[in-house]
């Protein structure tokens, strides 16, 4: 078997020398940096014949195939199909392109059968093309691993019972070959919990793949539904777990994760009520700075809606411009405008989308109590309103701040 | 700093505003030739010459306008053995970089169609396939394919009016762009789509928010706007109502009410009238059969079989389903707890083992993308 070397300069510009020399079948670099199948060394003939001729896909696959090298023996009286591409005459060679690149790291079965050519059947020609066979390959780059877990969210140290969702951080963009089933669940006595995790076959992740969401078993979250009674939430009030993350999730570039990643937590309370906004706290900034906003929560909220689902509105104006940040568990949400705060009446504003860990909203828990056919009650948003007094001079100010009520 | 708690004054808000009230972005259908796909999902057929294809990453859904490239393979769909490592050898990869997302049959040429992912990593590419009545494995070419894009149908629309208690109303930005560095604005993955006199029906679920939301589109595309988003709840079980992802449903008249049969995460068999999908509505689903543990649905047919109609589901761990549509019009809401399954009766195919993917093939046969031995085949069944 003829192994071709990968062959990374640029075609040539000029019809190779055909007379004299062997053919050959080369892996090439197209002056436009696509790679190519390429034979080489053709007789002028043959050339000139395959350059009218008009065939079908299958006929220029019976001189000139190219298939992804494997081992499998075909299961049926079929062969594995040829490659995608086009065959044609192009600056003396007879040259194979793929309508997908090939593959960095694929290796490429490639025959070549002049059988059916003209100088195969031509007396003038001192020595026939033979049948050629070669193996072909683009080098794949050379990666090291380099990719791991940052963080896991809920960062906390506990969690409630009824926990929904967690969020998984990576340091660089994932691949999408199904890395959910690295994720574990070990127990205190160091025993895996049985399926604690929702099988999906679609991952859900964001938009530059290096968050993925995993999302506990609903249906055995939630209480008194069949999954629930049967093996009772994968969380146990009072325990520890670990959250194991394995290393043979791969990443973009196709490497493992650099290292397994652990996460300890405890398991409090199910927390099956509403999120009331009235138990937040707000720490609020010093006009004319840009002093950060900070809402502190009885709870740990969701990482990902955090981010989104609450707002500070000027009263009156737009929605202020800013960076927010999510601390301490998810009990703090820290917000730092672009511009100065301006004395005056502030919004902070929570969208109705905003959940906690265990999926409950404003104004309506995850789970609620039969409605009985009636529309339900939906979860509301919240606008908590404050001030921020004039400069010290401007009027009188009390150092204190209360809130004003409407 | 002064600490304080705040006294919450105002807490009424509308969670989906008219039509005409919201400005969503990516509510306009564009329009053009050689559509680009970042990522390729579920598939739907709509009118003749055109199929929808949903893009996961860039969530919208385009129909292509393919036309007469539909026609030209050999009518009907010849079983293909080993399919995945058939496409993946055309496509010039190995076949563990292969992800297949979604199988269709064209209801004209029983042709079947398949949307895939060639690669895994960021160099994944998208593309569309054929399958034809002689096993043939066509690339569909998008180039110079005209097609009509409507994006971001799942997610709320861009702002939310917080109407005060004094009347005045706050737009929140549900989707802020500006105060977003980190790129975490939630994703939302299409998990069906179908298509009935007109109007495309999209289901889609969130990595961020556990809620249902449905979706009706009006074809030819115009804005999104049209369309309407609903909250769907379910009850499940007596005391507690929650809400949960639908992830496959089919249209189906119950009564001669047009209504949704829909599959559910953990409650599998919902209905409700399409006639409350109404924008702004929440609609209360009635749960009518329990398919049992740790299952997901995956699709979803209708066929009639002697003059009865049955609804034909494939699930993850629980095999193919055959479930008889009689009792739908009297079934009685699941409101109690039931010891294994419950609800209206059905009877699992046993003969129909690992099937991935299912839909019609014609009047008596179904085409199923079948998961044996490590291997997919696609492959035609009588209907039971």
């Amino acid at each position: 078997m003829l192994m071709a070397a990968a062959a990374f300069a640029p075609a040539c510009a000029q019809a190779p020398e055909t007379v004299g020399r062997e053919a050959q079948i080369r892996l090439t670099v197209t002056s436009e940096g696509s790679r190519t199948v390429d034979v080489e060394g053709l007789p002028s003939e043959d050339l000139a014949f395959l350059a009218r001729a008009t065939l079908s896909p299958d006929e220029w696959a019976a001189i000139l195939r190219v298939e992804v090298a494997s081992d499998e023996p075909s299961l049926d009286e079929d062969e594995w199909p040829a490659v995608l591409g086009v065959t044609a005459v192009s600056n003396g060679v007879l040259r194979f392109t793929p309508r997908f690149h090939f593959d960095p790291g694929q290796r490429y079965d490639v025959v070549f059968d002049p059988s059916s050519l003209p100088s195969a059947h031509s007396a003038a020609a001192s020595s026939p093309l033979k049948l050629l066979h070669a193996v072909v390959e683009v080098p794949a780059p050379v990666h090291v691993a380099s990719t791991h877990v940052v963080e896991v969210y809920p960062s906390g140290p506990e969690v409630p019972e009824n926990h929904l969702r967690l969020y998984l951080v990576f340091s660089g963009p994932m691949s999408s070959s199904g890395g959910g089933a690295q994720v574990r669940l070990i127990d205190d006595q160091g025993q895996p919990v049985p399926d604690p995790f929702l099988p999906l076959e679609l991952e859900l992740w964001n938009e530059d793949r290096t968050r993925f969401t995993v999302l506990y078993d609903p249906g055995r979250v939630k209480r008194g539904i069949r999954p629930n009674e049967e093996m009772g939430r994968a969380l146990v009030e009072g325990r520890t777990y670990t959250l194991v993350v394995g290393t043979d999730w791969r990443d973009a570039a196709g490497q493992p994760l650099v290292s397994e990643f652990r996460h300890e937590f405890r398991v409090g309370s199910p927390e099956e009520r509403a999120i009331d906004p009235a138990e937040w706290t707000l720490e609020l900034p010093a006009p004319g700075t840009r002093q950060p906003l900070a809402a502190v929560f009885s709870r740990p909220l969701d990482y990902g809606l955090l981010h989104r689902a609450l707002r500070v509105v000027a009263e009156g104006g737009p929605l202020l411009d800013g960076v927010i940040r999510v601390e301490q568990g998810e009990t703090r949400w820290v917000f730092t405008p672009r511009a100065s705060w301006q004395a005056g009446e502030y919004h902070l504003v929570a969208a109705p989308s905003l959940e906690d860990v265990a999926g409950n909203r404003i104004g309506r828990p995850f789970e609620v109590a039969s409605s009985n056919g009636q529309p339900l009650h939906g979860a509301e948003g919240a606008s908590l309103p404050f001030r921020l007094p004039g400069l010290a001079g401007d009027h009188a100010v009390s150092e204190e701040y209360n809130p004003e009520i409407r | 700093m002064p600490t304080t708690r705040v006294i919450l004054l105002l807490i009424t808000a509308l969670i989906l505003a008219p039509a005409g009230v919201v400005s969503a972005e990516n509510s306009t259908a564009t329009n053009g030739v050689t559509p680009a796909f970042k990522h390729i999902g579920k598939l739907a057929f709509g009118p003749d010459g055109v199929i929808f294809a949903a893009d996961g990453q860039d969530v919208s859904i385009t129909a292509l306008l393919l036309g007469d490239q539909m026609n030209g393979g050999v009518p009907g769909t010849k079983d293909v053995q080993a399919i995945d490592q058939k496409i993946a050898s055309v496509l010039g990869i190995d076949v563990a970089k292969l992800l297949i997302t979604d199988m269709v049959v064209d209801p004209n040429t029983r042709n079947t169609y398949l949307s895939v992912m060639r690669g895994m990593g960021a160099d994944a590419m998208p593309v569309l396939l054929r399958v034809d009545g002689a096993g043939t494995i066509k690339v569909i070419s998008l180039d110079e394919v005209r097609y009509s894009r409507i994006g971001a149908p799942n997610p709320p629309p861009a702002e939310t009016p917080l109407v005060l208690s004094d009347g005045r109303s706050i737009p929140v930005a549900n989707y802020p762009d500006q105060v977003d560095p980190a790129g975490l604005i939630g994703v939302q993955t299409i998990t069906h789509m179908a298509f009935v006199d007109g109007e495309l029906y999209v289901s889609g679920m969130s990595n961020e928010e556990f809620a249902s939301k449905m979706r009706v589109i009006s074809y030819p595309f115009e804005t999104a706007d049209e369309g309407t988003s609903v909250e769907i709840y379910h009850g499940s079980h007596g005391q507690l109502e929650t809400f949960s992802p639908v992830f496959t449903f089919v249209p189906y008249e119950i009564d001669g009410e047009p209504s949704i049969v829909a599959s559910y995460l953990c409650t599998p068999l919902v209905t409700f009238p399409v006639a409350a999908l109404k924008s702004g509505s929440k609609v209360q689903g009635t749960t009518i059969a329990e398919f049992g543990n740790r299952n997901r649905p995956i699709d979803m047919i209708v066929y009639e079989k002697n003059g009865k109609d049955y609804l034909l589901m494939s699930n993850n761990q629980r095999g193919v389903m055959k479930i008889p549509t009689e009792p739908f019009s009297d079934a009685a809401a699941i409101d109690h707890h039931v010891p294994d399954t419950g609800g209206v009766p059905f009877e699992t195919i046993e003969s129909l083992d690992g099937v991935r993917q299912l839909d019609l093939l014609d009047s008596s046969h179904a085409m199923l993308l079948v998961e044996l031995d490590g291997r997919m085949n696609l492959q035609a069944v009588v209907l039971p």
